[in-house]
């Protein structure tokens, strides 16, 4: 008897997978396979009926199209240059909050709204923090170096710089706070032991604490190298909209205007395809690395 | 080499006293044991030394020099820690070498050392090995030869072998006696285990929250307790402890456990002790040891008589091979006896039992001081 209840509801358990399997199905497998077919043709929405199977016609473009290549070299500079400062700034931060700090756990709050954020909230924040006329940060720095009128997000040399501070005000407590629980997960009797061998502050940060956290490290670093090439689409979409020209155009720009305002789906597809290629290997190189490790 | 003093030194913590105004002078090459219980401070007086907590109040010298302002890694001394505290990511023997690639020794030097220490400890086949990869002895020995490189002047030694296994200790417990012969090293050495203080310290210092009970030698410590404290916690079993009341019947003097027992104080013991007669009529407490308790059916090296013998009901026995513990009910006294295992001493049994009184000790239970 209980066999047969226990049969029923072992079918019963599939049945409700069967939405959130639809959903997956029609929403990322039918437009994963879609487009990795669509990539191989001229497809495009706005000539249906004239397109035709091309070969690999889209991915050869993509190596000698001048304006990937722009998109491909800001996504690192901006990956890069982001992931790094939040980096050292999380780590600085970090460390000084690892000690005995009354009211740590407000501390701790007021560092998670920045990551809590809507990203296209943050996007308009900033967008008016930074404007050239009315800006807070222009009165600031008016009021105190006399220099008037920054063109943050309109100049071709400042753009960059200044996606790039947004990207780190929102994931800098990422960062600040990952590395704060590995430090605090760490034992404290080895730096202690150190401390007696004599080693300086410095030296017990080199050579006990870092070689602890390098897992830590690995991981977070993974996290945040993903999470900046494939997610920062809406901030900077609302700050510059990949402008002025192209200094701010990342990769998801270029690919979201290649398919949906020069309505090219095929080659858009193509280039989506090689990216999230990209991707994965830089996701595999970091995981196999960390399963290297020893400890 | 180096004495360590400890000069009235008091630790807080906010409102809590972890140690509590001590006065300690450790003797050079001497192996020092701080024993209590959890909690009493032993830990804490050690980790001031050491430089790791600061010192509320009063002065620790190492040497003629004050420490107290003095960084750990600036105090010369080594220490070895509980949960041996070994670097996770480096090798074995770049354990041992950090202190002294630290200190920026030549690179045959540290090798010297390294090898030698390793040699000492038996670990020279693991040196490329790391800590995971070791047992608990093993990584016991490597934190030891992390702190045997160093040379220091002091060794500080917090429960180091409370990790291991009973065998393990009890090997490692000579190792590291045998050690200090050798190093001629003054070593604090800190543990709740009683066994270890009596076999591994030269004098034991033995503290209750905070505060000093008794320094000596560890048979001083034994036969001669300060106060009930320092005679439970020393001896396994335990003291057993009675209530009695002193009663004086001609020139004889008596503790009697209100008809349990009337053991007859010998006339020696009152002779060295005359204050014994100012507890005529009150309530004192009869210590005596297990072992100093025979069952009066045995051959025995002292005369039994009505004077020094009692009779009780035999509640359990615990055969432990090389003797047999018997554990005892006089009206609602309970106690503990260490026997020779040719008793025939069995559950429900009443048995008389003699008290070696050479061995007896009183105390007064108001202020739980040794009488004597």
């Amino acid at each position: 008897m209980e066999m047969k209840i226990g049969s029923k509801s072992n079918k019963i358990k599939y049945y409700f997978l069967v939405p959130a399997l639809t959903v997956l199905i029609f929403m990322t497998i039918v437009p994963l396979i879609f487009s990795l077919g669509v990539s191989f043709t001229n497809y495009s929405p706005t000539r249906i009926g004239s397109w035709s199977f091309i070969g690999f016609e889209n991915f050869i473009r993509t190596f000698t199209d001048s304006e990937i290549g722009t998109s491909f070299i800001n996504n690192v500079i901006f990956v890069v240059v982001s992931v790094t400062i939040e980096f050292v700034l999380g780590m600085v931060i970090a460390l000084l909050l690892n000690r005995k700090i009354r009211g740590i756990s407000f501390i701790r709050t007021m560092f998670l709204l920045p990551m809590m954020v809507t990203p296209v909230a943050v996007g308009l924040m900033w967008r008016w923090l930074l404007n050239t006329d009315y800006g807070l940060l222009n009165y600031f720095i008016e009021q105190v170096f006399g220099i008037t009128s920054i063109n943050w997000l309109g100049s071709y040399s400042l753009a960059m710089p200044s996606i790039i501070l947004v990207d780190i005000w929102k994931w800098t407590p990422f960062m600040i706070l990952s590395l704060l629980a590995g430090l605090q997960s760490l034992s404290q009797e080895p730096i202690e032991a150190a401390r007696i061998d004599g080693a300086s502050n410095w030296q017990i940060f080199r050579y006990v604490t870092l070689p602890r956290l390098k897992n830590i490290i690995f991981v977070i670093l993974l996290i945040r190298t993903i999470d900046c090439l494939t997610r920062s689409f809406d901030v900077v979409w609302t700050l510059t909209n990949g402008g002025p020209g192209l200094s701010t155009e990342l990769l998801s720009l270029r690919i979201y205007r290649l398919a949906f305002k020069f309505w090219e789906t095929g080659y858009a597809s193509a280039v989506s395809w090689l990216y999230l290629l990209l991707v994965i290997f830089i996701t595999t190189r970091f995981i196999s690395y960390l399963y290297k490790q020893e400890f | 080499m180096a004495s360590v003093t400890l000069k009235n030194v008091t630790k807080r913590f906010d409102d809590v006293v972890a140690v509590n105004n001590v006065n300690l002078e450790i003797k050079d090459k001497e192996f020092l044991v701080l024993v209590g219980p959890s909690g009493c401070g032993k830990s804490t007086t050690l980790r001031m030394v050491a430089g790791l907590e600061e010192i509320t109040e009063g002065t620790i010298k190492i040497g003629d020099t004050v420490v107290n302002d003095v960084p750990p890694k600036d105090r010369d001394i080594a220490m070895v820690f509980q949960n041996y505290a070994l670097y996770p990511h480096m090798d074995v023997y770049n354990n041992m070498a950090f202190g002294l690639k630290l200190r920026k020794f030549p690179k045959d030097e540290i090798d010297r050392r390294v090898k030698e220490a390793a040699g000492i400890l038996g670990i020279e086949q693991l040196l490329d090995r790391k800590p995971k990869q070791l047992s608990g002895g093993q990584r016991q020995r490597v934190a030891l030869g992390r702190a045997i490189v160093r040379e220091p002047k002091v060794f500080l030694m917090d429960e180091p072998l409370s990790n291991l296994d009973a065998k393990l200790r009890v090997q490692m417990r000579t190792e590291l006696s045998k050690l200090h012969d050798r190093l001629q090293t003054t070593v604090i050495y800190v543990t709740h285990d009683q066994t270890e203080a009596m076999t591994m310290g030269d004098r034991i210092v033995v503290l209750r929250d905070g505060v000093i009970q008794q320094v000596d030698d560890p048979l001083t410590l034994y036969n001669k307790p300060n106060n009930m404290f320092v005679a439970g916690f020393i001896g396994s079993p335990a003291m057993n402890f009675l209530d009695a009341k002193l009663l004086k019947e001609g020139d004889k003097y008596y503790l009697d456990g209100a008809g349990a027992f009337k053991i007859a104080i010998p006339e020696t013991k009152v002779k060295e002790v005359p204050e014994i007669k100012e507890y005529v009529n009150k309530q004192v407490v009869f210590g005596i040891r297990p072992e100093d308790l025979t069952d009066a059916s045995l051959t025995h090296e002292f005369d039994i008589t009505e004077d020094n013998s009692f009779t009780a009901s035999v509640e359990v026995v615990e055969p432990m091979g090389s003797e047999i513990y018997l554990y005892l009910t006089i009206d609602d006294h309970s106690m503990i006896a260490r026997v020779d295992v040719e008793t025939k001493a069995k559950v429900g049994d009443n048995i008389k039992l003699g008290v070696d009184t050479r061995k007896m000790h009183v105390f007064d239970p108001e202020t739980e001081e040794a009488i004597f």
